[in-house]
């Protein structure tokens, strides 16, 4: 089956500047306590870790002194064109939805983890044991987002329920839903970053900044080639930055 | 007729078919999928109104604004408040502070010892009582340590101790108090404020501005509104210090600096504004640039490594800029000494010194309490270097075995005192050696205050809200006054220390407690003396020969040494940072390669007091002969998600006296690295 390209009249998109972005990790935690990610003590077997969000850190290769580093946040890059939603076999992971983010149906989901196989940016997780929520911590569980079991595949809904939020707003003021403002609707991760670094809104939307920062020259998608046409944009002025976003061959000879 | 055979099918093949044009197979199969996910162990959401509540962190040092939302009455989520002047964002340590009110690690009760070592849970009468007795016992010879620097309860602290005829109050080491000092050895009144809004030029030289130094979440906010995404920057920001850290990343450029090297280079750099014809208006200034001559750019360049062309392109850069502001301090908020910051405001002084204020010091509102210089001009590392033994020690919020220089002797010295108790609201390494441990609320559950927190530029002052009601804790200030009966014109109750504060300020009370916050503009300082003798003298110093230096880092994700790594900040640690119990340290490939180390080496890092294991990571962000440290590690004491992880730095830090200043610093320790 081949993966099918999804257009909607809204697209909800964000735009990470790496070169404000100094890896302090407050969006992972932001997303945790939002999304209701149980703790872990020993988060160091990144295989078995839940995330959703992910800061990685980048280097230019170069010994001391000429040495640089980055930090990359990889939330879900809700692609247009999705190697998830085409494998997967109960339709648990769809593209449906005005505004172009890629769901995930938890009660569906029969945990055969093709989508984590497909998925080039290493953006699903699989839980592999039930969450534990220390005695007490099980109390500050917010209130939006439902705690999945063991058995199924999570992955970043770009805080889906803060869009729901928002249009339901919308609706009580009798104004248009896919007209939000811009800064209407943002995902936890953009609220706590202190450095503004992750932008938020309507990349179709003219009044929205995604829109524009999208069109910059030092903007630049993860594995673009690839042709899943991501909803996540990152800016950089460093070249070497904007050359890790595709995993070429140090020899390899590009087109364009 | 009968139900014969074929009848039975027609029905049977009927009721098939009926079954499966009817919604309930499909009904059924969304049930199972639902109820086979549903089950008792998996945390229900809670349900009920939302509402947000506005305030001021008191457990992150940035003292970041926070927006609290709360679900039926019951605090959810910690949210950034962009309104606050010290706010915007959110610090990785105060986005997890509402989960930090149910961590694993809170007291949740009053604990004494009993006779066979045990902490047995009491109640509060019991505990005031036990504590009432103790103190009683131990008379005068009493002491204190707060790791509370912004509070009121330094006032309520030290009427305490005074009206018992004790002054050996003490604060945990911080960079506030080493600016402090400086500040007020040039002539200052106060503590130094940075009108970082105004600047457009920043300089940090040691302090990691952008994740652990004064008022980082503010510094961020301004640093973030000068960078448009994508665009020229329109404020310079470049990091000067031993390691690529996270101020590094994101600044216009990084300059390695060696461990311990930072005053050296800011004296470079004044060193050459001076020969450009820079002055300040300080009566010691002939002196002070007869000084600098003997800071010549290759003198520098061997002390710091940093080349005459970067010390040139530097002050080119200071000296283009209209505002330009120089920041120093440690990387790890401590041991800096007041040697470095005193330099830099010198050389802020020269470049203008438009972006320095002068903040007063928090006056104490209680007749009996001593004023906050005299409590920031004691030198708690130095104190315990005497090996004192009080008769009753008092820790309120501090957790010096696992923060000071040389813990072991921190712990011996807790051990060795008669009678100890802690006011914590976690179980930390240094209430588990205390006789008695007294649960605090945290930040979101006291009243309490924050007045102007090291590193900002306004007099700031605001009150931390209870947003919720915590059944067995109790505020150690609120313990204390009734301990005290009202002798010393001691008020009954804290709240009322806090009135008080409002009113010395001139700030409305209830709205502070409604969550607003007060502002007031800080005068520029007066004439200042820059004061070369000193410089001079802890320059000198500085000369000694290292072979490997620490360089301690800061990630404010990994907590403080009250809180340890929240549970929820587990996941920020990267898998090159720790595996298992096993963390790294961080060295570059030539120190790598001078020493015959590679990458995942086992290695034993010794100190002068203590040594720690560790696995090497080659990262090349660091200077060469140095080793980089990550603080925070190490734990002890505390929960699942703070023990067992990695060594504690502090084992390799050794406090040594600050020529000049005389404050103990702990920037130049040599350490030795060797294959296990």
């Amino acid at each position: 089956m081949s993966a099918e390209h999804k257009e909607f009249r809204i697209k909800w998109g964000m735009v990470i500047d790496l070169d404000k972005c100094t890896g302090c990790g407050a969006c992972m935690v932001a997303c945790q306590a939002e999304n209701n990610l149980a703790p872990t003590p020993d988060a160091s077997n990144k295989k078995k870790v839940m995330n959703w969000l992910v800061v990685y850190e980048l280097t230019n290769g170069k010994a001391f002194p000429a040495h640089e580093v980055a930090y990359l946040p990889r939330p879900c890059q809700q692609c247009g064109t999705q190697p998830c939603a085409s494998v997967c076999p109960v339709v648990a992971t769809e593209k449906n939805e005005e505004g172009g983010i890629v769901s995930q149906i938890y009660p569906r989901c029969i945990g055969c983890r093709y989508c984590m196989a497909a998925c080039p940016y290493h953006a699903r997780y699989f839980n592999w044991l039930d969450p534990v929520w220390p005695e007490g911590l099980d109390k500050v569980i917010s209130p939006d987002v439902s705690v999945r079991p063991r058995g199924v595949v999570e992955k970043c809904s770009f805080c889906h329920h803060r869009f729901m939020k928002a249009k339901d707003k919308a609706r009580v003021e009798k104004r248009d839903i896919f007209e939000l403002e811009d800064g209407e609707y943002v995902t936890a991760c953009a609220e706590a970053c202190p450095n503004g670094a992750i932008a938020f809104g309507d990349l179709l939307n003219p009044g929205h900044k995604v829109s524009a920062l999208a069109e910059s020259p030092h903007a630049f998608r993860l594995l673009a080639r690839l042709g899943t046409d991501p909803q996540v944009y990152y800016l950089s002025r460093r070249d070497w930055v904007r050359a890790q976003g595709d995993n070429r061959l140090a020899e390899e000879i590009t087109r364009g | 007729m009968g139900f014969d055979r074929r009848a039975f099918l027609k029905f049977a093949g009927g009721a098939g078919a009926g079954i499966a044009v009817s919604p309930l197979p499909w009904k059924l199969l969304d049930d199972v999928s639902i109820w086979s996910q549903n089950w008792s162990w998996i945390p229900a959401n809670p349900r009920g109104e939302t509402t947000y509540e506005l305030t001021t962190s008191k457990l992150c040092p940035s003292a970041c604004g926070l927006k609290v939302r709360l679900t039926g009455g019951m605090p959810v989520r910690a949210l950034g408040n962009p309104d606050h002047p010290l706010g915007g964002g959110l610090s990785a340590l105060a986005a997890a502070e509402v989960q930090l009110m149910h961590s694993p690690a809170r007291v949740k009760t009053p604990l004494r010892r009993d006779s066979g070592g045990n902490f047995i849970p009491i109640g509060w009468e019991e505990a005031e009582e036990a504590l009432a007795g103790g103190l009683d016992a131990a008379g005068a010879d009493i002491a204190c340590v707060s790791g509370d620097e912004t509070g009121s309860g330094l006032d309520v602290l030290s009427a305490f101790l005074g009206e018992r005829g004790s002054d050996k109050l003490y604060l945990m080491p911080s960079e506030a108090q080493s600016a402090a000092r400086a500040w007020r050895l040039m002539g200052g009144s106060g503590q130094p404020g940075y009108d970082l809004e105004s600047s457009d030029f920043i300089l940090a030289v040691g302090a990691n501005v952008l994740e652990s130094w004064g008022t980082f979440i503010r510094n961020r906010r301004i640093f973030a509104a000068a960078r448009p995404h994508g665009e020229e920057p329109e404020r310079g920001f470049v990091y000067a210090g031993p390691v690529q850290n996270n101020s590094a990343a994101v600044a216009d450029s990084w300059i390695p600096l060696k461990p311990g090297s930072e005053l050296i280079f800011i004296l470079g750099l004044a060193a050459i504004l001076t020969q450009r014809g820079l002055s300040a208006a300080a009566p010691d200034f002939a002196s002070f640039r007869e000084m600098l001559a003997g800071f010549d750019p290759q003198k520098v360049y061997a002390l710091t490594g940093v080349s005459p062309q970067t010390l040139q392109n530097t002050a080119a850069a200071l000296l283009r800029a209209d505002r330009p502001l120089v920041l120093a301090g440690s990387e790890c908020n401590q041991g800096g000494g007041a040697a470095q910051i005193l330099a830099a405001l010198a050389l802020n002084l020269l470049l203008g010194g438009r972006c320095l204020r002068d903040i007063p010091l928090a006056r104490p509102v209680l007749p009996a309490a001593e004023g906050r210089q005299e409590v920031q001009n004691r030198d708690l590392v130095a104190y315990m270097a005497q090996k004192p033994n009080p008769q009753a020690l008092i820790l309120y919020e501090a957790n010096p075995v696992y923060a000071l220089p040389d813990p072991e002797s921190a712990a011996v010295a807790l051990r060795n005192t008669p009678f100890k108790v802690s006011f914590s609201a976690f179980m930390d390494e240094s209430s588990a050696l205390c006789d008695l441990v007294l649960p605090m609320p945290l930040g979101l559950e006291r009243l309490d205050d924050i007045e102007s927190p090291y590193g900002c530029g306004k007099v700031f002052y605001a009150l931390s809200r209870r947003t919720l009601e915590t059944a067995d804790t109790r505020h150690g200030m609120d313990i204390l006054l009734r301990l005290s009966a009202g002798r010393g014109g001691l008020p009954a109750s804290y709240r009322e220390v806090l009135e008080a504060r409002s009113a010395a300020l001139g700030a409305d009370h209830s709205a502070l407690e409604a969550g607003e916050v007060f502002e007031a503009k800080a005068p520029a300082p007066g004439r200042l003396m820059l004061l070369p003798e000193i410089l001079n003298r802890a320059a000198e110093s500085k000369n000694s020969v290292i072979s490997l230096a620490l360089a301690p880092v800061q990630k404010i994700a990994l907590g403080t040494a009250q809180t340890g790594i929240p549970p929820f900040n587990v996941k920020t640690i990267r898998g090159n940072e720790l595996s298992g119990a096993e963390m790294s340290i961080f060295i570059n490939s030539a120190t790598a390669y001078s020493r015959g180390l590679r990458e995942g080496d086992r290695v034993r890092l010794a100190g002068k007091h203590g040594e720690i294991r560790a696995r090497v990571l080659i990262f090349e962000g660091i200077v060469p002969d140095a080793v980089g440290v990550p603080m925070g590690f190490g734990h002890t004491a505390l929960d699942v998600f703070s023990r067992n992880k990695g060594a504690n730095a502090t084992e390799l830090f050794t406090a040594t006296p600050e020529a000049g200043t005389g404050f103990t610093l702990w920037n130049q320790i040599d350490v030795s690295i060797v294959k296990i």
